[in-house]
């Protein structure tokens, strides 16, 4: 009978022991999920952040040669092909 | 002096279809081989200039237009984060009341632990005495 009595026991302190290292397990796996998650995000905004730098530079790149091109000496040549090259199709 | 003869410019400004010759140039005293604006030379130049300024602002603009978009792109994401970890931590903050809080299950099967224990005791205690 005793032994009967303390296999019970055992018994139920190892079904509540699981159910507790069932709960935790699974709530370390939906962590990972959300991790997961995070770092798909963070990959997307970064390669944004990338686009973001390159629209950057492309303004300066931008500004610097229309610099150049406005204060390179012009020939009468480089003068109407610049208006002709503008003419509408 | 020389001079410019632009024929099309303020046409094309103004964006109507050119429909006559192209931009020519023409010396002092040369005979003007059609119908059109006079230009002099330095003015012709500094419209160049402003042209370029207006090609360089409008190329900038629609860049800034792209990064705004992107601005807008990466606000997202951000705010997608934000939910993601707000849901997680609302997830996480109900298992730990749940865990806090024991079921019905749980007190019933405490409490048939703690039989079994006495009975184990008494069981054990009974045997050591006889």
């Amino acid at each position: 009978m005793g032994y009967l009595i303390g296999l019970g026991a055992a018994l139920i302190a190892t079904i509540l022991y699981l159910w507790n290292k069932k709960q935790s397990a699974e709530a370390l796996l939906e962590n990972l999920d959300t991790k997961e998650k995070l770092g798909k995000l963070n990959a997307k905004a970064e390669r944004v952040s990338g686009l973001i730098k390159w629209e950057e530079d492309k303004r300066e790149e931008l500004t610097k040669d229309a610099e150049k091109e406005k204060n390179k000496e012009v020939t009468n040549e480089d003068l109407t092909d610049f208006f002709n090259n503008r003419k509408p199709n | 002096m020389k001079i410019l003869l632009i024929f099309s410019i303020i046409v094309n400004l103004i964006n109507i279809p050119v429909y006559a010759d192209d931009v020519t140039f023409l010396e002092k005293d040369q005979k003007a081989p059609f119908q059109g604006v006079l230009f002099p030379r330095d003015e012709a130049v500094q419209l160049r200039k402003g042209l370029i300024d207006a090609d360089l602002n409008k190329a900038v603009n629609e860049s800034y237009k792209k990064s705004l978009d992107l601005y807008k792109t990466t606000n997202d994401i951000k705010d997608e984060q934000i939910n993601l970890l707000i849901n997680r931590n609302d997830q996480l903050a109900k298992s730990l009341n749940s865990a806090r809080e024991t079921t019905g299950l749980e007190k019933f099967a405490w409490f048939a632990l703690g039989v079994a224990a006495t009975a184990a005791t008494v069981y054990g205690i009974k045997k050591i005495t006889q």
